[in-house]
């Protein structure tokens, strides 16, 4: 009675596309890594450190695709009370923080060689920063009740909450980096991100489905501990209350 | 004659069943006497009974129709927590109160019935000079001007010397002698007389069924 | 109606008969701007330059620390459940408590603006800053007391409520800052005003239904 939607269907299918994902992310991990460590060119401006690209930009994309898909997940807990989909908040949100992070570091690593400088106020690093606090909070407000269901729903607003407001922080920290930024920096951004050569895209995009796949793995796996550690929940429930 | 119901209703907390299958009726003029260990749900019936928190099955019912705006409008209820502001007086409080349940905001109707449960003199104390018993007494105001079918009340009784809980015993007393309803959870339903006592731990989860079969 | 006027006059009194938030705050917020010049140094170019967006950041952290309260004790001392069970919309108490505690901890800021303005040698008329402050301190408490019911109750309150409010502040601090900004070199400021003025418009009406459905799932 209190099982999940379908749980047989979910076992069976998450162990079907656990497996297949972790095939997938070992291939394209191995092929994008040999593509973007070693087989493509080094950029002519910035030589070797354009490689940091091949793990930043794909984090980026991750970042934000695992926020857009904790919004769905957020609206369809919201609407159709489907449970699974409070656990995936809850699965994803460190992941997301993880790959937020990452990004952050990896551009703070390639901005002191190529801008002379670990941080820069530009307007896209302080969006992902801004974007980080907002996973650290979903995370922090998934924790902060003891009744577990009461968490899921706080953190699935919260979830709903930022997505309305992303895209209009998004835009106020774009207004006011080209009110604020002197001109030289955005052109030095715009160095780094010229029009970009297949020799370079084709590991880039290996790597980003790498990324894609070692998420969906490190998701299920979260989201299968999520569930027993609730079954845990409940069973200590009844045991205590008898 | 009206007839409050619920059938065959059990309630879900934290993915836990805390009874099943439980029923119970009341009429005009009868008091129901929630009892059972703690734990055991009395609150949580109480919830629902006042639609505060959603039966997992079943269904409550009013003259055997199911009517849910019928019974949010006429049900009051009261909690053991004191809904009442320490930093205004007792009169401002109730004005409040009253308001939002519907009831008379006009000073002087609510400093009469104040006068009626002999809180007359403390109108214009603040709250935080009264005692416990005071406060719930305070509470049993607002049930008098709220004028409202059925009264849920949660352990009414704690916190109370002697006096208050006849004071209180009285009032609920002539409530329904008046032909209102009231359902009360409480461990001393030898309390309130001739009322019918619910033991709501029987419902417990798993021991339905056997208790069926005895 | 005579509900939203009752949750007003209600917290009205309960702040003045206590303490009173509506004289401690702006004494904060005062106290906030006072720090600029003790850390930055009193030299007037440097409180000029920073000077706009130094008001808004103080403004934003005054509006911070009365949140947590907002719907903590009705919730604790079972006034919600009796507002539930009141013929009345919830929206109409949530109206109410925004209404009350915008007067309590908005509109002191506002007033007191000009004068702090004055203190750190801005040029920007009182009209410039009504025009800025009036929006981003009722944003505050929309978006705010968003973010109060939504970490009501639960454990670390006040540090996850921070946590959980100022990434979306961000927005109003930027438009903010930026129109003083323009204000005071002389430029038209009108964009980020409006923008301001709009993001108000968006957030009026939407803000207290959200805020309905966050205590209905806080009250079960």
């Amino acid at each position: 009675m209190f099982g999940y939607a379908n749980p047989k269907r979910y076992q069976q299918l998450s162990r079907i596309i656990l497996a297949l994902a972790l095939v997938f992310a070992v291939i394209f991990l191995g092929e994008g890594l040999y593509l973007a460590l070693i087989a493509s060119p080094p950029d002519y401006q910035q030589s070797e450190t354009v490689r940091i690209m091949y793990i930043h930009v794909p984090a980026a994309w991750l970042s934000m695709f695992i926020y857009a898909s904790m919004a769905v997940a957020a609206l369809t807990l919201i609407i159709w009370k489907h449970t699974l989909a409070g656990f995936y908040i809850r699965a994803a949100a460190p992941i997301g923080a993880a790959f937020t992070a990452i990004c952050l570091i990896t551009g703070s690593l390639w901005g002191q060689p190529t801008w002379g400088t670990w941080w820069v106020w530009d307007a896209r690093l302080t969006s992902v920063l801004i974007l980080f606090f907002l996973y650290l909070g979903v995370m922090a407000l998934g924790n902060a009740y003891d009744n577990p269901d009461k968490s899921q729903q706080a953190s699935a607003w919260l979830v709903l909450i930022g997505s309305i407001n992303l895209p209009i922080i998004k835009f106020s920290v774009e207004w006011w980096n080209t009110l604020h930024q002197p001109a030289s920096l955005t052109s030095l951004s715009r160095m780094a991100n010229p029009g970009i050569h297949p020799d370079m895209l084709v590991p880039l995009l290996v790597m980003a489905g790498g990324f894609l796949c070692l998420f969906v793995v490190l998701a299920i796996l979260r989201l299968n501990n999520e569930i027993l550690s609730r079954k845990i929940h409940v069973m200590r429930l009844r045991t205590i209350h008898g | 004659m009206a007839v409050f119901s619920g059938k065959n209703l059990s309630c879900a907390r934290g993915h836990r069943l805390i009874f099943e299958d439980l029923s119970f009726e009341i009429k005009n003029g009868q008091i129901l006497a929630l009892t059972g260990p703690n734990g055991c749900g009395k609150t949580s019936l109480l919830r629902i009974m006042a639609g505060l928190l959603d039966p997992f099955t079943g269904s409550l019912e009013w003259n055997g129709e199911k009517n849910p705006d019928f019974l949010a409008q006429n049900i009051l209820w009261m909690g053991q927590e004191t809904p009442l502001k320490p930093q205004l007086s007792v009169i401002e409080n109730l004005q409040f109160l009253s308001c939002i349940m519907g009831g008379p905001s006009d000073k002087a109707a609510i400093q009469e019935t104040l006068e009626k449960t002999g809180l007359g003199r403390f109108s214009h104390y603040p709250v935080r000079y009264l005692s416990m018993g005071q406060r719930r007494r305070t509470l049993l105001t607002l049930l008098y001007l709220a004028k409202r079918k059925i009264w849920l009340i949660d352990e009414p009784t704690n916190h109370l010397d002697k006096e208050g809980r006849d004071h209180l015993v009285k009032g609920v007393m002539d409530y329904t002698n008046q032909g209102g309803m009231a359902v009360i959870a409480t461990h001393r339903p030898e309390l309130w007389g001739s009322c019918t006592v619910l033991d709501v731990s029987a419902f417990d989860e798993g021991t339905a069924p056997e208790r069926i079969a005895a | 109606m005579k509900q939203l006027t009752a949750v007003l006059m209600q917290d009205l009194r309960i702040d003045i008969r206590h303490g009173g938030q509506i004289v401690i705050l702006p004494a904060f917020f005062l106290l906030i701007v006072l720090l600029y010049p003790l850390g930055l140094g009193a030299d007037v170019k440097t409180l000029q330059t920073s000077g706009p967006g130094l008001l808004i950041i103080a403004a934003l952290l005054a509006s911070l620390l009365p949140l947590e309260k907002l719907y903590t004790d009705d919730l604790k001392d079972g006034t919600m459940d009796l507002l539930l069970l009141s013929q009345q919309p919830l929206s109409l108490y949530v109206t109410g408590k925004i209404m009350a505690h915008w007067i309590i901890a908005g509109a002191p800021l506002v007033i007191m603006s000009p004068v702090l303005a004055q203190m750190m040698g801005l040029g920007i008329s009182w009209h410039a800053l009504m025009l800025v402050f009036t929006p981003a301190t009722l944003l505050f408490v929309l978006i705010g007391q968003i973010a109060a019911a939504l970490s009501l109750n639960a454990q670390r309150g006040s540090v996850l409520l921070a946590l959980l409010v100022i990434p979306l502040y961000i927005p109003i601090l930027i438009f903010g800052a930026g129109a003083l900004d323009l204000f005071q070199s002389g430029m038209s400021a009108k964009g980020p005003a409006l923008f301001l003025w709009a993001m108000l418009a968006f957030a009026l009406p939407l803000t207290p239904l959200v805020t309905v459905k966050l205590l209905k799932m806080q009250i079960d």
